[in-house]
């Protein structure tokens, strides 16, 4: 088998891996980084983010603010420490993507521009029109060719994590170009697979995002950490899912049941704000996870409109106007027209909840150092603990880039002082992998596209918007029969070449791994918290026995193994989270007590 | 790259005669009223003929063109339509696709001829069908509908697509102002998805084997004219060569069949204007290059 | 439909040795086998934008040719009045006199496709906008009137 050796082994070419990526250059430009990802960068599924990157500037806003709103916007599941830090170095980093060429909204005198955003206090969202991501991801991509010592694996499929007496030692992936697996040897590893919004039937996500990532690390070793917060968009196209920016709100849409009302007033986000002047933590500017609840409870009461891909309410831009939609909202605008057939300059845009985003993932500290040495995990496939239990619009970009780069530090740093030597008992084990799954191809009984449709509506239904202990059961259950049936899966294509149908399905068993964490993480959580939301008698938080993350650690066989830890607090105790009128009261009770403690690192 | 449950179409399907469906059996999702061949109206919908091209590089040596009888409604994309074959008649069919609108640049293909993204192209705009479905002209097919991408991503690379300082410009903390107007320079070159419709309706790059080509110029060209860039002298020799920006013959059909109004042709042409303006001055000043 | 040829062959193709990659180990084979179509010679009649281009090229041939007749018409000008009488004749030649009107239409072809195309080249920019291409191709036939205009004055007044 190919064999490759370098120091750092970055797996993912999204924003989190590829800012790593130039991190670890930066630090040691001796060093060898290798960018391993299943498809190009710049097809990474950060390119859809649309809306905007979080990153305090100006006088109006502060530090301190930016950590109230995402601690109380994660329902205090958030590490503090792992708060802090971030929104200290987070307009840093948009300064230095402004700097690498990213094209920032902008004032007329040239200043960047900031928008508003759902659940933050202020508006402190840097934008590139509504292709935030696009625009990120591509200056990243880009950028990152000027480094030398950065090589890439393109269309590289990893597998799985090679372990040496319990530290990471490499990975073993497959070049789908040239129909063969290689074993990369590394000194470091640092997981960067993106989410993983696919295991359920609607959702946002692009095809590629799977959770294979967390799968890998989480066979490894590494436990997967808070994966029953599972964040709803309020509004995605029905049907496809296609996801309709919060920026829309932010500059000013309302929604609208089908009576024409905007019934969020009703649902403890009110007072109704005008038409026309959107006030943060506000009716459409409250989280995500208020308004995706709303929804079902408008469409519970019969209150939502009927089309043709399923129940949906009213997203309503008309006012803005022509003009100032096709400058703030461009991509929205066309994307209305092209998939619903709508103008929305003209008439409103029809829209649902979809599953958008993991708030947990694999666990790490401040340092994106997973349990298992030698492994940091970044982005949407770790648990940094910044989101906690929801988390806020805006602040995933803004993570990506600010964890990202210390992601690359570090493990340029571990890389440096403890390179792994090759050995030829690893090979033999990288061997023995790649073996186990191209044995695959050509085998089995169960179609794969079967079973992943079953498992997408087993999600919805155990353990979507709001959830109870036998709905979550009886998913429980479905997806251990699907794990069963998994293990005939049918791999018809033998091709060593592009092998698609080999490759979805091992994202398959990935997503099995995943959603089995999800269902088991949420059925012990017997309480209701940002994105959980139970009806069955645990319909309040309850910080007495659940203020801690939960943690789930595979087991080969029977289900994961489940227990809890506690939540890192450092300035902000655990107060009552609430917006609109009520939240105005709330929040003055729960600013931050002592701003001059800056929770450090524990 | 990958498939996945969404997105099925909704009706009966048909397998073509000698069509296997392979795996569990074609799933028939609740019967719709057909009505083949309707014009794309709120309800339209029925079966089309998809004429994909297939080609498998461990079993044959040409392509040849393979029938999929596929059932779609007004919602159904190119895309979709190729997922649900997929998905139910032929596992082994093998395209790119990840993020399903519009912004990742995986799904470029020939719909009858013509270079598209598959998850913005509707099904209902070919009814009643036949639609021929192939991989992106002008470019080297590495299986079914996946092309070779790595010459674009020489060029790419080639043109540095990145902010170039320069001592005489030191970069101001903790960031540049840049005026929207100084980004209306730049900015619709900067909206570029790598999605390489352009390069399949370029005619001289299926003949110029080394040109650059329309994206990686205009990427270069998005650099030249951001103030924050003081890059120009450096891309000139790469865009002022035989492999260049020269090859380019102001056809004009990249910038038709660019999804994002990127306007590529005119990019290349104000690559030659300048390049020009760069050789008169050192004609004129030798030596003064100072290109910008 | 048509159907797989069946024939299993073994990959061929050299293996690719670290040009991305960073290894020093030896590449495994490679099973790449690229199928590489190659441009048809008709290319240029395939669609209407490729015939329109084709068009616009061909179009300065005829304009060359004629050109062409012009130069020699000089030519035998300054060689003396027989010369210039045998030219003179020759014009009125039928083939002569369809070259002549193939030139007047495709000189007309050729002047406003370049116009419609100026829109690409010269890009004029107004705070955040750009000027409409249709004021820049207007600016071009308006030049087009005044040369024309000036010309046949100057001739008129011969
Ligand atoms: C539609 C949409 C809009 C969003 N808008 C916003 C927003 O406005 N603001 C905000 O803050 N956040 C937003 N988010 C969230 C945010 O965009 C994502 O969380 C973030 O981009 C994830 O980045 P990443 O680098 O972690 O992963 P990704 O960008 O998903 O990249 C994952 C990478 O890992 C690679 N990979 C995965 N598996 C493998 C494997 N097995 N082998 C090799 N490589 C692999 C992939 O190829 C890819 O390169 C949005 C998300 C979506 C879906
Ligand atoms: S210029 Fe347009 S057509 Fe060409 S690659 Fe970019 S987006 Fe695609
Ligand atoms: S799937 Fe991303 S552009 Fe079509």
């Amino acid at each position: 088998m190919q064999t490759l050796r370098t120091d750092v082994a970055i797996i993912g070419g999204g924003g989190a891996g590829l800012r790593a990526a130039m991190a670890a250059a930066d630090t040691d430009p001796q060093l060898q980084v290798l960018v391993i990802s299943k498809v190009y960068p710049m097809r990474s599924h950060t390119v859809a983010a649309e809306g905007g990157s979080a990153g305090v500037v100006g006088e109006d806003d502060s530090l301190d603010r930016h950590f109230a709103d995402t601690v109380s916007g994660g329902d205090w599941l958030c590490d503090q420490d792992v708060v802090r830090y971030f929104v200290e170095h987070a307009a840093e980093e948009m300064y230095q993507l402004e700097r690498w060429g990213c094209p920032w909204s902008r004032r007329p005198n040239g200043e960047i521009n900031v928008r508003r955003f759902g659940g933050m206090s202020q508006p402190r969202t840097w934008f590139a029109a509504d292709k935030t991501g696009f625009h990120m991801l591509h200056t990243l991509f880009q950028t990152s060719l000027k480094y030398p010592s950065i090589s890439r694996l393109d269309e590289h499929q990893a597998l799985d994590l090679v372990t040496s007496n319990g530290r990471v030692a490499g990975v073993v992936v497959y070049n789908q170009r040239d129909g063969y697996p290689v074993f990369v040897e590394a000194g470091a590893v640092v997981m960067a697979t993106g989410g993983a919004g696919r295991v359920y039937a609607q959702n946002t996500n692009g095809s590629i995002v799977t959770g294979d990532g967390m799968a890998m690390a989480y066979r490894a070793g590494a436990p997967l950490r808070d994966m029953e917060f599972v964040q709803f968009h309020p509004t995605g196209l029905p049907g496809s899912g296609i996801l309709i920016t919060e920026g829309c709100r932010g500059e000013g849409g309302v929604l609208l049941n089908k009576d024409g009302y905007r019934y969020l007033q009703d649902y403890g986000l009110g007072p109704e704000t005008p038409i026309g002047s959107p006030q943060n933590k506000y009716m459409e500017l409250g989280p995500r996870d208020r308004l995706s609840q709303a929804f079902w409870h408008e469409q519970q009461a019969g209150r939502t409109i009927s089309t043709p891909q399923g129940e949906a309410v009213h997203l309503d831009l008309r006012h803005l106007g022509r003009k100032y939609l096709e400058e703030r909202l461009p991509m929205i605008c066309h994307l209305a027209e092209q998939y619903v057939g709508i103008d929305p300059a003209r008439d409103p845009i029809p829209v649902r909840p979809a599953v958008h985003y993991m708030n947990g993932g694999i666990e790490t500290d401040v340092t994106t150092a997973t349990s298992v040495p030698g492994l940091f995990a970044v982005g949407e496939c770790a648990s940094s603990g910044l989101h906690g239990a929801n988390r806020l619009g805006s602040n995933s970009l803004a993570e990506l880039v600010v964890l990202g780069k210390v992601a690359g530090q570090q493990a340029a740093a571990l890389a440096a002082e403890d390179p792994v030597g090759a050995s030829s008992s690893l090979r033999q084990e990288a061997q023995d992998i790649a073996a186990t799954y191209l044995v695959m191809m050509g085998r089995g009984t169960e179609a794969p596209a079967r079973i992943r449709r079953e498992l997408g509506e087993a999600l919805e239904s155990g353990v979507g918007i709001f959830r109870t202990g036998d709905d979550m059961a009886a998913t429980a259950r479905t997806v251990r029969e699907l794990k069963e049936r998994y293990t005939q899966v049918q791999v018809v294509d033998t091709c060593p070449v592009y092998n698609t149908d080999w490759a979805s399905t091992i994202e398959l068993g990935a997503m099995l791994d995943v959603a089995d964490v999800i269902v088991h993480s949420a059925l012990r959580r017997q309480e209701s918290r940002g994105s959980h939301t139970r009806l069955d008698g645990f319909t309040s938080r309850d910080d007495e026995r659940f203020l801690a993350h939960t943690r789930a650690h595979f087991r080969a066989s029977g289900v994961p193994e489940i227990s809890y830890h506690p939540v890192t607090i450092t300035t902000m105790p655990p107060a009552q989270r609430a917006y609109g009128a009520a939240g105005k009261t709330a929040d003055a009770a729960a600013a931050p007590r002592n701003t001059e403690d800056q929770g450090a690192a524990q | 790259m990958t498939e996945s449950s969404h997105g099925h179409p909704g009706a009966g399907a048909s397998a073509a005669d000698g069509v296997q469906p392979v795996g569990a059996t074609a799933e028939q999702p609740e019967p719709r009223p057909r009505r083949d061949g309707a014009a794309a109206g709120p309800e339209a919908g029925g079966t089309i003929t998809l004429q994909v091209l297939r080609y498998r590089p461990d079993r044959e040596d040409a392509p040849y063109l393979q029938d999929f009888e596929v059932p779609w409604r007004t919602e159904t994309s190119v895309l979709d339509a190729l997922t649900w074959v997929k998905d139910n008649l032929e596992p082994s069919l093998t395209f790119r696709w990840s993020c399903r609108m519009a912004i990742c640049g995986s799904c470029g293909f020939m719909l009858n001829g013509e270079p598209k993204l598959g998850c913005e192209s509707f099904v209902r705009d070919y009814a009643p069908g036949p639609l021929r479905i192939e991989p992106l002209a002008n470019h080297a097919v590495e299986r079914d509908l996946v092309v070779d991408l790595e010459p674009f991503m020489a060029s790419l690379r080639a043109v540095q697509p990145y902010v170039i300082s320069d001592d005489r410009h030191p970069v101001p903390e903790p960031g540049n102002r840049q005026t929207p107007e100084q980004m209306v320079a730049y900015g619709q070159y900067s909206q570029c998805i790598n999605c390489m419709l352009c390069y399949a309706a370029c005619p001289q790059v299926g003949l110029a084997t080394d040109f650059l080509g329309p994206a990686a110029v205009t990427l270069a060209v998005r650099y030249n004219k951001d103030s924050r860039d003081h890059g120009a002298d450096s891309r000139l020799p790469i865009l002022d060569n035989e492999g260049g920006i020269w090859p380019c013959t102001f056809v004009g059909a990249c910038s038709t069949v660019c999804p994002k109004g990127v306007d590529p042709a005119a990019a290349i042409q104000q690559a030659k204007g300048a390049t020009a303006q760069a050789w008169a001055a050192e004609f004129i000043l030798p030596h003064r290059g100072e290109g910008r | 439909m048509s159907t797989s040829t069946g024939a299993r062959q073994e990959p061929t193709g050299a293996g690719r040795t670290g040009a991305r990659s960073p290894g020093r180990m030896p590449a495994a084979e490679t099973h790449r086998r690229p199928y590489r179509p190659t441009t048809k010679r008709t290319w240029f009649l395939a669609n209407r934008e490729y015939r329109a281009y084709a068009l616009r090229e061909v179009s300065s041939v005829v304009v060359g040719f004629f050109v062409f007749n012009l130069v020699v018409g000089l030519v035998c000008l300054h060689r003396g009045l027989e010369s210039w009488q045998w030219w003179v004749s020759l014009q009125t030649n039928p083939l002569n006199l369809t070259l002549t009107v193939l030139a007047v239409v495709m000189s007309l072809v050729h002047a406003t496709t370049w116009f419609q195309a100026t829109p690409k080249i010269i890009r004029i920019q107004r705070g955040t906008r750009y000027v409409a291409d249709f004021w820049v191709v207007a600016q071009h036939y308006l030049l087009l009137a005044v040369f024309a205009a000036v010309v046949y004055f100057w001739l008129g007044g011969l």
